[in-house]
């Protein structure tokens, strides 16, 4: 409200202003902005239940697409139905480290197999993509143990089923740093940065979304810098961190890569809302139509919104859990306009369908609240 | 009755799952299912019709009550009158699922997806009885034939047999297809010198001389005057679908199994040989066919991968069919006996053992379209009295194709295509070259499938 009171203020003054002076102001649309090299942080949805009127707004890239042209067959989905995931497959790209230096060596034996299938494993549970995984090894193994235990006919036939074929790569490009101060007594500054491109394997088109950014994460993140010191005697270690040793390095990267996906999470989950359509409203509860099927996730904090004519307005805040087909959904909040109140009330003696070309949806604002908590 | 109706519908609803009766007569009902898509949507719509199903036959105690007038109903006299015609109609035809239905378009209603099913009476019509199309026995097509007058035969005749012969050829064609679908083998091209012709011709050039047999009955429906005392004559002919398969079956047969030599290292050759013999083709060392086949275990990774091929040659060297596995098709952590275990399991696979198996089929096919198996025939060269006249004498023999001859050394050798055994060949060729050579030709020796020598 203060910021409305100022910014009337400053308009009344610029009115006034321009009323005496005949010759117009220059204007600007741009300003200067500092590039950050500080390291980036999850953002995520705040709980429903602590929302205020004003934060009842609608997130970016919703979606009104309906389910009318489903098949609802995974396999066989048409292109219309918000229900068709793309399928992916991941990479995770370490750029070489090359030259010499302290610790260098030690970062150069990084091994990202691993934090692939973190990424692959994190990735599928938040249900944006089909992800096609890279685990050769454990696919291998369960092959040869089908072949053990159920015989070469069964494994024959298991096998005539084929690996999905990717529609897109998912790669996540990283570039490792070290920086160290070069005193006798000194700490270890790792920095990971990771940026995510989805590529399109035929046409070599790298997608514009979802536009995930660039993440940067830096050990002091998640290691005490107390930690990270050590004491070189004539360039060589002495005692604390073993900034030379593979092992130790590569814990303190993997920490940073496994934050470093996280964030990504976060960051991806808003790129990519989960859309909903509310069938009904019976008082404040709501029943939509896509539950886990469209990524729906638990405790979603989502903006419950009417779609008519081309204009969306919020009518209310929900959190939402969902079930494989389906989601059920408490608005905790109305929006304080005449719009919510009508629903409201027609909700109020029994179960409101929109109907008459007036479509309610419900966007998930972003990572759910306790999300980071409990999933990462 | 309007009443007893009424009544029937007042007692079902609260019986059973809600149905309404509208008042032109049209039963209602919505049900729903569990899930969504076409699963879904059909379980709601069996839902529906069983719903309907016990509504109508809930009625049947009822209407033998009596009745109760001061029941009210909107339904009015005709509408109550086709519902009590069609009754029986639409019990059976529910449960059969012939009924027409009028369904909504499903709705989401949580996490199921539910239907509105409706039945009017109006729209049932008369009841039809229902004829299933049998399988036909006979196939009738129309064809088109050409003859010329030749050797004492009348164009017209000519052309008569030519338009029977495409007759059988086209449903020959047509059952072929079919079978198509079952094995790809039996449309494959066959490159027959330069000329490419396919199996479909094949089997139907071999059948169509037997036509008189297959075709049933036939009907000129017209005869038009070619150039050159030529006549073409349209036929409808029907031909018999029995006999005909049986036919082709008994050919495609005897295409498909010869005897065959597997050259291969262990433990591949093992393994073919089990596969070949599971598959009815029989294996031994004097075959006038050989399977050549390689594998080779690729490494992926820490996994290993497995290539196979094979191809189909004669003794002369012609390759008639190559086959290669899908490596891709599994793979497996490098252990001790991966190799044979990646084996067993292509071999055990059934798109990769049909696809070997098509190979060696349109092997074995391509041989009998080139002319039968490449043989050699040794002779001594200074034995032949005519030697100029080998070449016609061998070309003249019934079921020898592509001959050429060559000297090597002090022996003629003519390598020629077969149509038959290697008996059958030695046989005709005793009584052909006896005109042609010296009295103190040795008898003719079979030393294998390949080779018949003189000395």
């Amino acid at each position: 409200m203060k910021l409305v009171k100022k910014l009337a203020l400053s308009a009344l003054t610029l009115a006034l202003l321009a009323g005496c002076n005949s010759t117009p102001q220059q204007g600007r649309s741009t300003q200067q902005g500092n590039v950050s090299n500080t390291a980036s942080n999850a953002v995520i949805a705040k709980s429903a239940y602590i929302f205020n009127d004003a934060d009842i707004t609608m997130p970016a890239y919703f979606d009104t697409q309906g389910l009318e042209r489903c098949t609802f067959d995974v396999n066989n989905e048409t292109d219309s139905c918000p229900l068709k995931k793309p399928i992916v497959r991941m990479y995770f790209d370490l750029a070489g480290v090359s030259g010499s230096g302290i610790g260098v060596d030690a970062m150069r034996e990084f091994d990202n197999k691993n934090l692939l299938l973190m990424l692959e494993n994190q990735f599928a549970g938040i249900n944006r993509f089909r992800i096609v995984t890279r685990d050769d090894d454990a696919i291998s193994k369960e092959q040869q143990l089908i072949l053990q235990q159920q015989g070469v006919k069964t494994a024959a036939k298991r096998a005539e089923v084929k690996a999905l074929i990717p529609d897109f790569v998912v790669k996540i490009d990283s570039l490792r740093t070290l920086k160290t101060e070069g005193a006798i007594t000194d700490w270890a500054d790792y920095t990971l940065e990771l940026t995510t491109g989805v590529i399109n394997p035929q046409t070599r088109e790298k997608l514009s979304h979802p536009n995930l950014g660039k993440i940067r994460v830096k050990s002091e993140d998640i290691r005490d810098r107390s930690e990270l010191k050590f004491t070189t005697v004539s360039g060589r270690y002495a005692a604390g961190f073993h900034f030379d040793q593979s092992a130790h390095v590569n814990a303190v990267l993997s920490d940073m890569g496994s934050r470093g996906i996280d964030i990504l999470l976060t960051r991806m989950l808003s790129e990519m809302p989960a859309t909903a359509q509310v069938l009904g409203i019976k008082g404040s509860k709501i029943s939509l139509d896509r539950g886990q099927n469209a990524g729906v996730l638990p405790n979603e904090t989502m903006i419950v919104f009417s779609y008519e004519a081309g204009f969306v307005e919020p009518i209310g805040v929900a959190n939402v859990n969902p079930s494989i087909n389906s989601a059920q959904g408490e608005i905790i909040r109305w929006k304080d306009s005449d719009m919510a109140d009508d629903v409201k009330n027609k909700a109020e003696n029994g179960i409101y369908r929109p109907s008459n070309g007036t479509k309610i949806f419900a966007v998930s604002v972003g990572t759910p609240a306790d999300f980071l908590e409990n999933r990462t | 009755m309007i009443k007893k109706l009424g009544l029937l519908a007042l007692c079902s609803l609260s019986a059973q799952a809600q149905v309404d009766v509208l008042s032109d007569g049209t039963l209602q009902t919505q049900a729903c299912s569990y899930g969504r898509g076409s699963t879904a949507i059909s379980g709601a719509k069996a839902q529906a019709s069983a719903d309907l199903i016990s509504f109508i036959k809930g009625n049947k105690s009822l209407t033998t009550q009596s009745a109760q007038q001061h029941l009210t109903t909107s339904l009015d006299d005709d509408a109550a009158s086709l519902y009590e015609q069609q009754r029986t109609t639409m019990m059976e035809g529910l449960s059969a699922g012939a009924v027409p239905l009028n369904y909504s378009t499903p709705t989401l209603s949580g996490n199921d997806t539910c239907m509105t099913v409706s039945l009017n009476p109006q729209e049932l019509g008369e009841p039809q009885e229902h004829n299933w199309q049998q399988t036909t026995q006979n196939i009738s097509v129309t064809v088109i034939g050409q003859g010329w007058k030749k050797e004492g035969k009348t164009a017209l005749t000519i052309a008569e047999q030519d338009a029977l012969q495409r007759a059988v050829s086209q449903v020959m064609g047509v059952w072929l297809t079919q079978q198509h679908t079952q094995s790809s083998s039996m449309s494959m091209n066959i490159v027959d010198g330069n000329e490419s012709t396919n199996m479909q011709e094949l089997i139907g050039q071999q059948l169509s001389s037997h036509s008189e047999g297959l075709v049933k009955e036939w009907q000129t429906l017209q005869t038009k005057e070619l150039q050159n005392g030529g006549v073409e004559v349209t036929v409808m002919a029907v031909v018999e679908k029995a006999p005909l398969i049986q036919k082709a079956s008994k050919l495609l047969s005897m295409i498909g199994s010869p005897r065959v030599q597997v050259i291969a290292p262990e433990p591949l050759k093992t393994e073919l040989k089990v596969w070949l013999n599971e598959q009815g083709i029989e294996v031994g060392n004097a075959a006038s066919l050989v399977i050549y086949a390689k594998s080779e275990v690729i490494k992926r990774g820490n996994n290993r991968q497995l290539y196979l091929s094979a191809d189909v040659r004669d003794l002369a060297g012609n390759i008639y069919g190559q086959w290669k596995n899908d490596p891709s098709f599994m793979s497996l952590p490098n252990e001790p006996y991966v190799e044979k275990d990646l084996m067993a399991v292509h071999l055990a696979s059934e798109s990769q053992s049909k696809a070997l198996h098509n190979t060696l089929n349109n092997a074995f096919t391509q041989v009998v379209a080139r002319g039968g198996l490449v043989r050699e025939i040794i002779l001594p060269s200074n034995k032949l009295t005519q030697p100029e006249k080998l070449h016609d004498v061998l070309s003249t023999l019934g079921g020898v194709s592509d001959v050429s001859i060559h000297k090597q050394q002090k022996y003629t050798v003519a390598s020629l295509r077969f149509k038959g055994s290697t008996g059958e060949l030695a046989h005709a060729l005793e009584q052909a070259l006896m005109t042609i050579t010296a009295k103190n030709l040795s008898k003719i020796t079979v030393e294998d499938d390949f080779t018949l020598r003189y000395k």
